[in-house]
C-alpha cells in the first residue's frame, strides 16, 4: 500500500520475487541459446533471438495465467500472486524484443513501411492455413503493452478498479491470440508432433486449472448462499414474534461457532457477497471484494485489528470498512445481529466506509 | 470452519512455513519442467540449412552482366575435365529486400557489359547469389570478351510442384528462408524486385531451385505474391542450363495445391 506515487513499493518479498524472475529469464535464455548453438550451429543470430524470446514469453504467460487459479485452489500459492505484475511486465518486455526482432527481420528494409508491411504482406484472412498470424501477435502485444503500462496502483486508482480489472482481463484475449499466433505460424512450419503436443499441453493446463478453480469457487459460492427467512425458520414462534421488528430484513448466516476467531465466512445473500468477520466477542460484516483488485476479503484475517486482504495485504477496519489512515480505500458495511448462537446479516449495504456497530456475542 | 492458521501478507518480512514450502515446490517443479520444455523445442524443431550469407565480408568478382530474365553475373569458374571453361551464374540482388534493379544507378547498366562487382556472397546447395554493394564497368580488351548466353527457353513445357519464396533469404540471409513464418518477408523481397524462386523437392530428398519469369522473360513478381509460401503447381517452359535453371511460366496457369503433395516428384502432367 502506498499513499504517494512510488514507482515500486519495494518489500523484501518483491526483491526476492524479482531476483527469481531475473534468474529464471537468464537461465532459460542461456539454456535455450546454448542448446540451439550446440545442436543447430547453423542458426542465425536473429532467428536465435526470435525463438528464444518468443518461447520464453509464451512460457511465462502460461505461468502468469495459472498463478491466479492456483491461488484459488490453494491459498498457499499466494506468494506467487503477490508480485505477479512484475512477472507480467518482464514477460511483456521479452515479448516486445520478440516482436521488434520479427518486425525488423521480416518487414524492414523493404518497399513499404514495416508496420504497413505487417498488415499488407498477407491479407488472406479467409484461410486458416494462410492466415496472417503475425498480426495476431501484434494485437496480443498491444494488449500486453496496455496491461504492462497500467500495472501500477497509480493506474488502478485513476482508472478505477472495475475498469482496471476489465482491462487486465484482456490477458485472456491476448493468450487466445497468441495460441493462434503459434498454431498458425511456426507450427505450420515445424511439423513435429512433439511441438504441437507441447502447445496443446500448455493450453490444456491453463484451461484445466481455470476450470478446476472455477468448479471449486462455484462450490464455495453455493455454500455461501443464504435465503431470506420467514418466522417458521426461527427456533420458536415466540422468538419469531419477539424478533419481528429487530430482525426485519435480516437473513440467517451461520452459527457463531462456524467462524474461527479473527477469520470470516463468506455469505451470498440476494446476490450480495458479504464477508462476516468474528474477532474477540464481536461480529462485523463488510463487502467481500477488496477495493484493490477484488481480492476475497472473506479469505483474509484480522491482523492488528484490521481485516487484511489475502492477496496484497490491503487493510480495512471491520466496524466501518475504512482503511486505517492515511489510506483511503473503503468497502460497504452491513448490519449484523446475534440471537443466541445464531448470526443474522442484513444484506442491504451501507455506503462504503459507513460505521456500523459490531454485534456482540453473548458470553 | 477448518481455516488455515497460517496467513501470508506480502509486505511482512516472514513468509509462513507452509506458504514458503508450497512456493518452493512450485519453483522446483518449474526448474525441472522448463529445461525439459526448452530441450524438446530445440531437439524437435526442423533444424536449419547450411546456407551462408557472407554479410560484412566483401567479395569482388569480374564477369558479364545480363539483365534478362533476371539479373545475373556470369563468370568463368575454372575448367572442366574436358578442358572447357565452366560458366557460373551469380544471381544479383540489391540491399535489404530489394532486387538488383531497385538501385537507380544500376538501371542503365547494359546487357552484356563486362563489370567488376563487389558485394556479399550468399550461397547454398550449389546456388550462388550476391548482394551488390558497388559495380564498375570494364573496358573490353582482346582477352576479355563478354560471355554470350542464350535468353530463350529451350525445353518443351513441364509442370513443377513446389513452394515459391525469395532466393535471397533461401540462400542464407534468413533461416528458415521459406515456409509460413517467412511468408511476409518473402512477399516483401519479391515485391521489392528480387526474382521469385520455386523450390522443388522430390521423394529422394533432392532439391532444385527454379527462378521464375513470365513467358517472354518479363518479371512476374507482383502476380505471384498471393502464392508465396503456398504449395503450387506451375506449368511452363524450362531453361535447364547452368546452375540457375529458369522456368518461364504464365501466371494465369498457377494452381495452389496441398503442401503434402509437394514431394511426389518434379513432374505431374
Amino acid at each position: 500500500m502506498s499513499v504517494i506515487y512510488d514507482p515500486v513499493h519495494w518489500t523484501p518479498h518483491k526483491k526476492t520475487y524479482d531476483r527469481l524472475i531475473a534468474a529464471f529469464v537468464f537461465a532459460y535464455l542461456a539454456l535455450f541459446c546454448g542448446l540451439q548453438l550446440l545442436l543447430h550451429p547453423q542458426i542465425t543470430a536473429e532467428t536465435l533471438v526470435i525463438r528464444a524470446t518468443g518461447t520464453l514469453a509464451y512460457l511465462m504467460l502460461h505461468i502468469i495465467l495459472i498463478i491466479g487459479p492456483l491461488c484459488r485452489l490453494s491459498p498457499r500459492f499466494l506468494p506467487l500472486l503477490y508480485n505477479r505484475r512484475h512477472l507480467g511486465v518482464s514477460m511483456f518486455l521479452i515479448a516486445l524484443v520478440h516482436g521488434i526482432f520479427n518486425l525488423v527481420q521480416f518487414h524492414s528494409l523493404g518497399n513499404v513501411d514495416p508496420l504497413l508491411s505487417l498488415f499488407t504482406s498477407n491479407t488472406q484472412f479467409g484461410s486458416l492455413a494462410r492466415f496472417p498470424f503475425q498480426s495476431l501477435g501484434f494485437f496480443a502485444l498491444v494488449i500486453l503493452f496496455l496491461m504492462a503500462a497500467t500495472s501500477h496502483d497509480f493506474w488502478l486508482k485513476n482508472l478505477s478498479p472495475p475498469v482496471w480489472k476489465a482491462l487486465h482481463m484482456g490477458v485472456y484475449a491476448a493468450y487466445a491470440m497468441l495460441v493462434m499466433h503459434v498454431m498458425l505460424g511456426v507450427v505450420q512450419l515445424e511439423k513435429s508432433p512433439v511441438l504441437i503436443a507441447l502447445t496443446g499441453a500448455g493450453m490444456f493446463t491453463v484451461i484445466g486449472i481455470h476450470l478446476a478453480a472455477a468448479i471449486r469457487q462455484s462450490g464455495k459460492d453455493q455454500g455461501s448462499v443464504r435465503k431470506k427467512i420467514s418466522g417458521r425458520d426461527m427456533e420458536t414462534q415466540q422468538q419469531a414474534a419477539d424478533s419481528d421488528q429487530m430482525f426485519s430484513g435480516f437473513v440467517y448466516a451461520c452459527e457463531v461457532s462456524d467462524i474461527a476467531d479473527n477469520r470470516a465466512k463468506m455469505l451470498t445473500i440476494s446476490g450480495e457477497q458479504i464477508a462476516l468477520f468474528k474477532y474477540g466477542n464481536k461480529l462485523s460484516a463488510v463487502h467481500n471484494l477488496c477495493k484493490h483488485q477484488n481480492g476475497p476479503l472473506s479469505e483474509g484475517k484480522i491482523i492488528d485489528g484490521c481485516i487484511t486482504c489475502p492477496w496484497h495485504g490491503y487493510q480495512y477496519l471491520p466496524e466501518n470498512g475504512q482503511s486505517p489512515p492515511p489510506f483511503e480505500e473503503k468497502v460497504c458495511t452491513y448490519d449484523v445481529r446475534v440471537l443466541g448462537t445464531k448470526i443474522y446479516v442484513n444484506p442491504k449495504p451501507y455506503p462504503a466506509g459507513t460505521p456500523r456497530p459490531a454485534a456482540l456475542i453473548a458470553e | 470452519m477448518n481455516q488455515d492458521a497460517e496467513f501470508y501478507i506480502g509486505w511482512q518480512t516472514e513468509t509462513p512455513p507452509g506458504f514458503a514450502r508450497a512456493v518452493r515446490r512450485f519453483i522446483i517443479g518449474l526448474c525441472l519442467l522448463v529445461p525439459v520444455v526448452a530441450a524438446l523445442i530445440v531437439v524437435f524443431q526442423s533444424g536449419f540449412s547450411g546456407a551462408t550469407f557472407e554479410y560484412g565480408k566483401k567479395t569482388t568478382l569480374e564477369g558479364t552482366f545480363s539483365r534478362s530474365p533476371v539479373p545475373f553475373l556470369s563468370i568463368h569458374s575454372g575448367i572442366n575435365a574436358a578442358g572447357k571453361p565452366v560458366l557460373q551464374k551469380i544471381l544479383l540482388v540489391g540491399p535489404g529486400k530489394f532486387g538488383f534493379d531497385a538501385t537507380a544507378k544500376y538501371k542503365n547498366l547494359q546487357n552484356g557489359a563486362l563489370v567488376t562487382l563487389t558485394g556479399f556472397l550468399i550461397y547454398h546447395d550449389g546456388k550462388t547469389g550476391m548482394q551488390v554493394e558497388s559495380i564498375e564497368n570494364q573496358a573490353i580488351t582482346g582477352n576479355q570478351q563478354p560471355i554470350t548466353d542464350k535468353q530463350q527457353p529451350v525445353s518443351s513445357p513441364v509442370t513443377l510442384r513446389g513452394e515459391i519464396t525469395d532466393p535471397k533469404c533461401l540462400l542464407g540471409v534468413m533461416k528458415p528462408g521459406l515456409g509460413k513464418p517467412h511468408r511476409d518477408c518473402a512477399v516483401r523481397c519479391i515485391a521489392g524486385g528480387i526474382p521469385p524462386v520455386l523450390k522443388v523437392a522430390n521423394t529422394a530428398g533432392e532439391t532444385e531451385y527454379y527462378l521464375l519469369a513470365g513467358p517472354k522473360g518479363e518479371p512476374i513478381n507482383n502476380l505471384l505474391l498471393e502464392y508465396v509460401s503456398d504449395g503450387v503447381q506451375l506449368c511452363g517452359r524450362l531453361d535447364p542450363e547452368g546452375d540457375w535453371p529458369v522456368l518461364y511460366v504464365d501466371p494465369a496457369n498457377i494452381r495452389r495445391i496441398n503442401k503434402g503433395a509437394l514431394n511426389p516428384g518434379n513432374t505431374c502432367n
